[in-house]
């Protein structure tokens, strides 16, 4: 399978998890679990917004490495932006669609006279998935650079 | 997908590509690790119910003084040490702190611990804050930790007195 092949394959593969999944299990659950979401604070519809903007980022994200020379700066520029979005993707996991919680989510529910506040803390996750992301990136510009390198000298071989 | 990597970067990007690889197998051993370890906690926690959590309160006859007692006896059923520590706070209807005070215990894995916290209010305190007429704000934190203390949780409950 050529590159520009896999690429579109991909793009289809991110629009059918980030963009049509989550808009068919949204449509498909029950009114009363919505209000349960709603009430405990957990705005839904942000939630799916925001992996359809991430769904649609990678698939053009991937359309694109297919279509680029693995030298070329686009490449490049593609490859990090895909480790950047899948970055974005880890903390709003984590912070349960609190992605600027970086790893520490909260969740607060209250009725009557009590309120309570339950808060998840694994900013340490977080802070390995980020070191993780640096290595990738220098990874991914160390190869990029010796890809040139060795495109210069078979050229002036 | 590795790319070729043909000239003077092919140590460093080995190098990269080896540590890269063995803090994706970290995450995933430590989170299973500390995620199994909470949850295992966390469903003591439900479990012992009184057991784990049990709130009391007494008043002196002779002195006047009310006391309000939390006492715990958490248990671990994960698989690393987990540092259970509770911190209650009494507020007058001013959201003003009156009386507050904490503790924590480590619990090794298939372990318990034990840990008490008593607040105390004169009589007159008891009356001037507005606790007699049930006016007075309780909050009561429940932290729970792993992983040398790096992930956990945290259960904060605020109630609100005279409603």
């Amino acid at each position: 399978m050529n590159k520009r092949t896999q690429g579109i394959l991909r793009a289809v593969l991110y629009l059918v998890l980030f963009v049509a999944l989550p808009r068919v299990v949204l449509s498909r659950l029950p009114a009363e679990i919505l209000r349960m979401l709603g009430t405990g604070g957990f705005d839904l519809e942000a939630f799916v917004l925001s992996l359809t903007i991430s769904g649609a980022a990678l698939a053009l994200i991937a359309v694109t490495r297919g279509f680029t020379q693995p030298r070329s700066v686009m490449n490049l520029t593609a490859s990090i932006s895909s480790q950047l979005v899948w970055f974005y993707l880890v903390l709003f996991f984590i912070g349960l669609g609190q992605p600027w919680s970086f790893g520490k989510a909260q969740i607060t529910a209250s009725g009557g006279p009590a309120t309570m506040t339950v808060i998840f803390d694994i900013r340490f996750f977080v802070g390995l998935a980020a070191a993780i992301l640096g290595l990738t990136i220098t990874k991914m510009v160390l190869e990029h650079i010796s890809l040139r390198e060795q495109s210069t000298a078979d050229q002036t071989e | 997908m590795a790319s070729p990597v043909p000239t003077r970067h092919k140590k460093a990007v080995r190098i990269l590509r080896f540590t890269v690889r063995a803090l994706e197998v970290a995450i995933v051993v430590l989170a299973i690790l500390g995620i199994y370890t909470l949850l295992s906690a966390f469903s003591s926690a439900i479990s012992d119910g009184e057991k784990f959590l049990h709130l009391d309160q007494v008043s002196d006859p002779d002195s006047g003084e009310w006391r309000l007692i939390l006492k715990g006896q958490p248990s671990n059923g994960g698989l690393l040490d987990i540092t259970v520590s509770v911190r209650v706070k009494l507020m007058n209807i001013a959201n003003e702190t009156v009386a507050e005070g904490e503790n924590s215990t480590s619990v090794p894995p298939s372990g318990n611990g034990a840990f008490t916290v008593m607040l105390g209010l004169s009589r007159e305190e008891y009356e001037q804050y507005g606790f007699a007429q049930n006016r007075g704000i309780m909050e009561l934190e429940l932290n729970v930790r792993t992983l040398l203390d790096l992930v956990g949780f945290s259960i904060r409950t605020r109630i609100r007195g005279g409603e």
